[in-house]
């Protein structure tokens, strides 16, 4: 297998997935390139994640009561699950449509939303808004079901266009007005949820999305130009043909999947970093007929995206699934399961907790002095377990080298078994002095395990494994 | 034109719910077994979350009047960091508590998955040992599950893990063994629940296989009951089984969200799915938080409180009463047996 | 005796999961507290009365010397309008000063901001405990989350200490600034080195303190102890910040012995980091404050009590003009909202008072909005 074709693929799995093993890197690329991508953009086509053993051992599982729970069944999923751009995209989308427990607090709740990525997230961009817009848990998130025809709420109306389709502005113009942002509320009057069975004494229940036609505004609205007794449906089909909105979901499918962009509030003057490939993913919004697919088939098959290779920093749930992933181990059911998120936690992402309807900062803005010595910190202490089934074969194929194997050879094959990743020439002078500094590396002698371990360590621990 | 009826076995009278979320005092946290002793006295352990290491505890209180009488094996309940998953073994600690029964004395047998042991208490909380270690060998165990005691204080243990069953006297001595992986007879797929009836006859719901195992005491196969699905008589990852004095059986069917009733024929006879009220200790709960009795008011899809999700342990007592452990609901709702003999007798007779 | 720096530090002890104020700073002479607590009540005969209508729960004891010396405040009724019932809600709006939206900075964040503009020390504000705590958040300020003061730094996962000193010479060498390697690079290289410099200075703090005062062996206990041998390392640090572990001090069941043990705990950790800093003569400079999310409900629900409103806070040291301030909220129904004491204190009121009295900072960008300040500072 070409070393270049690998590690393509080791580019397009840490982006379109969370990373994965050398084995699996070369399964792929024998398949190919673009059929890879195929295979990933049709997740329905794989086997979906049996839960019964994990339900059986884990039984705060059944329900998702707790964000707990719900925050280490998605780790679990995102490290096990056959359908990495399902995850990947369910990460996305939930950076993007932010609801948090913190005021929801209903977890099982959540889980419905995020399962409707799972189902929804690379189909039409209109049908995914449609479907936002009768979330319970967005709809409580939000406050709609507190905006009423005499007494208009604006929250949901306003974050729609804000932050979940045009974005305030673009090319430095504004993309609406404050009446749109009224037009728009306005026309979600009415689009409530059920009144809940409280939490005490036998634990939450489902909601459900309620259109009550009594308190809906029938008046005649302007939004963006057009009139009517628009209701919310219509609403969101005038926001799916906006320009705006082909530009605001192109760039955030760029921010993620290709390159750190500014952040969001920056996009109204900042033009893009790259205007051809956004360009040509707008274009490929409105060919499609708004389908997150074909916009991520254009996208992972394009250059820019190829050449793209570790221009973003990682977030911590790509840093902690990414590490379990490659060891190996965190597919049964143990008491440890919940300890991971609390990981992704630590390093400052609070799955299912986004720290405000904005989300998370990303890019560098994932890194403090605190949140790196997280980081540092776990991934030495995970990829320098030398007993965990992934770093073991890892050790495996280093050796195959030869029996006698030189520093270069060392260090050289643990970037490559973790993807690929090149140092700076600094580091590297740093590394390779460590990695010869016992002269000559015998694969067969006892010590050849912890050396490997030791290398891992180290590489994990530089400034370029937090790129990806 | 008249139609003409069958008695069919009994019918089951559903009576009360005891329980109420929490994690610890006057309520259980995703309670997984339930076992009845003396004088009115009932166990219920809670599994709980693995972040809550100090809700996995033992319950225990009264069937009739729910008076809360006390906890057992609540491994350190202050003190101690709340989000240690506590993976020890030190004594008293339960990881992941599974089943429970009684001897002849009361003392309480509890499987831990987790520890690979057998825990065992007095009924008052005192810890008197354990035993079991991780293997596959005589005395080892892969995930023991479920539990039972016979009337002569043998101890029948599920060995999920290594698709057995083993059976040990009552301090801890292996005896004997049967069972290994496959969906023949005789054969196990990550069994659970067990039960023994008052001839001695062994059920165990062969859990990953859909269906209930029968054998003699010895470990010698005499008939299997259900097939995977949802219809009637069909299960959906059975859980746990239990058979009355007069050989009716009834089966947790864990992920179709009902209870199985058959006769000893293996026929059906009805299925429930659940009739939850408030229990005594929903309504203390409901009396500090007033605003949540009017918002129940208004809720709506409130008769979904009723129905079991996810029956996980079940037991049946002397009196004909039935205790379905409702996983997932924290509590247990409990149902009294009508026997047949009783139609046709006083008024219910009466045209 | 160790020197210390004379600017004002604040200690931030926080109690998660809502405690139950009833019981905590009793109302004994009040039928109604005996009308709604039948099952959750401290008997009168063991309350310590602290005036005629208010007294400690017995497990206070340790306290009521602070208290009898004027060095110990109670905020009463404190909270905010229209209350949260849910832990992390109410903890976010106590964190961000944001009772209506949703925020991200947290006040100490921004008050870290202001003391230390420059980021001239990067130990300007340490919590104590794994993850940061809302209320320090603010973008671009670092704050170090120490898990263990004794093991706390980089690189602490290679356990073997040989090993672990080599890795970490070639991670200083590894993070020395480069050029040429871009801007996001030279950020990493910043942050790298902010961190081996933190906990550098961290890790000399236990060698530079011995003292004759021994806390208890909670995890809490032991982070006030850090906190105390922090701040006696004179290391700079103005903001030191704790939790109670996982909201334990959510007593909806069998509160009556749960709950004894976390006042015994929490009374003995404030009373032994006091003395503590008596005798390292570094008290003076030193404010505590204790709070928590909420009150809990007035009437119990049979072995425990459910999220309520409406709570207290408590300040300690020897700036603090001891005593009551504001109200005690009435228990008579009327008064009550939806089953809870009603709040009458704005906790923002509270923050502004540490802001200005203590720290000379100006509140109404940190608690976005001008509140009623208190008095329980000394001038």
């Amino acid at each position: 297998m070409a070393e270049a074709d690998i590690q393509l693929m080791a580019h397009l799995m840490r982006r379109a997935g969370f990373g994965a093993t050398y084995e699996e890197l070369e399964r792929r690329a024998a398949v190919g390139y673009e059929e890879t991508v195929e295979q990933l953009l049709h997740p329905e086509n794989e086997q979906d994640l049996t839960m019964d053993v994990m339900q059986r051992y884990m039984h705060g599982w059944r329900d998702m009561n707790s964000i707990m729970a719900n925050q280490a069944y998605w780790t679990y999923r995102m490290v096990n699950s056959s359908r990495q751009l399902e995850e990947k995209l369910c990460l996305f989308w939930h950076g993007i449509f932010c609801v948090g427990d913190s005021k929801c607090m209903a977890a099982n709740q959540i889980l419905v939303q995020l399962n409707n990525f799972r189902k929804d997230g690379l189909g039409n961009f209109e049908n995914l808004l449609l479907g936002l817009s009768r979330d319970p848990a967005m709809l409580y998130y939000l406050d709609n079901q507190l905006s009423h025809k005499e007494a208009v709420n604006e929250n949901w109306g306003r974050e729609l266009l804000e932050l979940f389709s045009m974005g305030v502005g673009m090319d430095g113009q504004a993309n609406y007005s404050e009446d749109d942002v009224k037009a728009c509320a306005e026309a979600f009057t009415g689009w409530t949820i059920g009144n809940a069975i409280p939490r005490y004494p036998y634990g939450r229940y489902d909601n459900s999305f309620l259109y009550n036609q009594y308190d809906h505004s029938e008046d005649n609205k302007t939004f963006l130009g057009e009139q009517g007794n628009f209701n919310g449906d219509d609403v969101v089909k005038i926001i799916a043909k906006q320009p705006s909105t082909a530009r605001f979901i192109s760039r955030h499918l760029y921010n993620f999947f290709v390159a750190d962009e500014p952040q969001v509030p920056a996009w109204q003057t900042t033009p893009p970093r790259d205007p051809e490939a956004i360009e040509l993913l707008e274009k490929t919004y409105f060919e499609s007929g708004y389908e997150i697919r074909s916009m991520l088939r254009v996208l992972f098959n394009s250059d820019f995206f190829k050449n793209a290779r570790f221009a973003k920093v990682k977030s911590p749930t790509e840093v902690v699934i990414n590490t379990l992933r490659l060891r190996g181990d965190f597919t049964i059911p143990k008491p440890k399961i919940y300890d991971p998120a609390m990981e992704i936690r630590y390093m400052g992402q609070d799955l299912l907790n986004p720290p405000t309807v904005e989300g998370w900062h990303t890019g560098k803005e994932w890194i403090d002095s605190g949140t790196l010595v997280e980081r540092v910190n776990y991934t030495a202490g995970e990829m320098g377990d030398i007993n965990s089934p992934g770093i073991r074969s890892i050790i495996n194929r280093v050796a195959e080298q030869g029996s006698s194997i030189s520093a270069e050879q060392l260090l050289d094959g643990c970037l490559e078994m973790l993807g690929g990743y090149s140092l700076t020439d600094d580091t590297r002078a740093l590394l390779l002095e460590n990695a010869g500094k016992n002269g000559d590396i015998s694969t067969g002698s006892d010590e050849f395990a912890e050396q490997v371990g030791e290398t891992l360590q180290l590489i994990v621990s530089t400034q370029e494994y937090q790129f990806t | 034109m008249t139609t003409e009826y069958r008695v069919h076995g009994a019918t089951f009278r559903y009576t009360h719910t005891i329980g109420r979320g929490e994690e610890a005092g006057t309520g259980f946290k995703n309670p997984v077994a339930v076992a009845i002793g003396a004088n009115d006295v009932m166990y219920v352990v809670s599994r709980s979350y693995d972040y809550r290491a100090d809700a996995k505890r033992i319950t225990v209180c009264t069937v009739r009047d729910q008076d809360y009488i006390g906890e057992i094996g609540n491994a350190g309940r202050l003190g101690g960091d709340m989000m240690d998953p506590g993976e020890s073994d030190i004594d008293g600690s339960l990881i992941w508590p599974t089943a429970i029964d009684l001897d002849s004395e009361e003392n309480l047998y509890v499987t831990d998955e987790w520890l690979n042991r057998v825990a065992v208490f007095s009924s008052d909380g005192d810890w008197l040992g354990s035993w079991g270690s991780n293997g596959s060998g005589e005395g080892q165990f892969d995930k023991p599950s479920g539990l039972a005691i016979d009337s002569e204080d043998n101890i029948f243990i599920v060995d999920t893990g290594n698709n057995r069953i083993q059976k040990y006297s009552k301090d801890g001595k292996f005896i004997s063994q049967w069972g290994e992986h496959g969906s023949g007879e005789g054969q196990f797929d990550m069994p659970w629940g067990i039960t023994i009836d008052s001839h001695g006859d062994i059920y165990v719901a062969d859990w990953r296989n859909d269906r209930i195992q029968k054998f003699d005491s010895s470990g010698k196969f005499i008939s299997s009951l259900g097939s995977t699905g949802d219809k009637e008589g069909q299960f959906n990852r059975p859980t746990d089984i239990a058979v009355d004095k007069d050989g009716l059986q009834y089966v947790a069917d864990w992920d179709n969200d009902r209870v199985q009733i058959f006769d000893q024929h293996d026929d059906l006879i009805t299925i429930l799915t659940g009739d939850a009220t408030l229990s005594k200790w929903a309504e203390t709960k409901l009396d500090a938080n007033p605003d949540m009795r009017l918002q129940r008011e208004i809720a709506q899809g409130l008769e979904r409180e009723r129905l079991f999700r996810g029956p996980i342990g079940i037991e049946v007592d002397d009196e004909n009463r039935l205790f379905v452990v409702d996983s997932q609901r924290n509590r247990v709702q409990i149902y009294r047996k009508i026997d047949p003999t009783f139609v046709g007798l006083y008024d219910g007779g009466r045209l | 005796m160790t020197s210390t720096n004379q600017d004002p530090v604040l200690v931030v002890l926080q109690l998660s999961g809502g405690n139950d104020i009833l019981n905590t700073v009793i109302p004994y002479n009040d039928p109604l507290y005996v009308d709604n607590r039948p099952n959750v009540r401290i008997p009168t005969d063991q309350v310590i009365p602290i005036n005629d209508d208010l007294g400690f729960n017995p497990n206070m004891a340790p306290l009521k010397p602070l208290w009898d010396q004027g060095n110990m405040a109670i905020v009463q009724g404190v909270g905010y309008p229209n209350p949260n019932r849910s832990h992390f809600r109410s903890m976010d709006i106590w964190h961000t000063c944001e009772p209506d939206k949703i925020a991200e900075e947290g006040w100490l964040g921004r008050a870290i901001r202001d003391l230390d503009p420059n980021k001239e020390n990067v130990l300007t504000g340490v919590n104590f405990g794994r993850g940061l705590p809302r209320a320090l958040a603010a973008p671009g300020v670092p704050v170090a989350s120490v898990g263990s003061l004794e093991t706390y730094g980089v690189l602490t996962s290679i356990e073997q200490e040989e090993k672990r000193s080599e890795a970490l010479n070639i991670f200083s060498r590894m993070y020395s600034p480069t050029m040429g390697q871009g801007p996001v690079f030279d950020y990493l290289s910043q942050n790298g080195m902010d961190a081996l410099t933190g906990a550098d200075i961290l890790a000399t703090a236990p060698g530079k303190y011995s003292s004759s005062v021994e806390y208890g062996a909670s995890s809490t206990s032991q982070y006030m102890r850090n906190i105390a041998q922090v701040h006696c390392a004179g290391l700079g640090t103005r903001i030191l910040y704790t939790t109670a572990p996982y909201n334990s001090f959510d007593t909806h069941a069998t509160q009556m012995t749960a709950h004894a043990n976390l006042i015994t705990d929490v009374s003995t950790m404030v009373s032994d980091f006091y003395a503590d800093l008596k005798e390292h003569n570094a008290s003076e400079n030193v404010l505590l404050l204790v709070f928590t999310e909420f009150g809990r409900r007035v009437h119990d629900n049979g072995s425990g009590t459910d999220h309520g409103s409406g709570g207290a806070a408590f300040l300690f040291g020897d700036k603090v003009k001891g005593g009551l301030y504001g109200e005690y909220p009435s228990l008579e129904a009327d008064k009550l909202l939806d089953g809870d004491l009603h709040f009458n204190n704005d906790f923002r009121g509270l923050y502004a008072t540490i802001l200005e009295d203590w720290f000379g900072l100006d509140a109404q960008p940190i608690v976005n909005g001008n509140f009623e300040k208190m008095d329980f500072i000394a001038k």
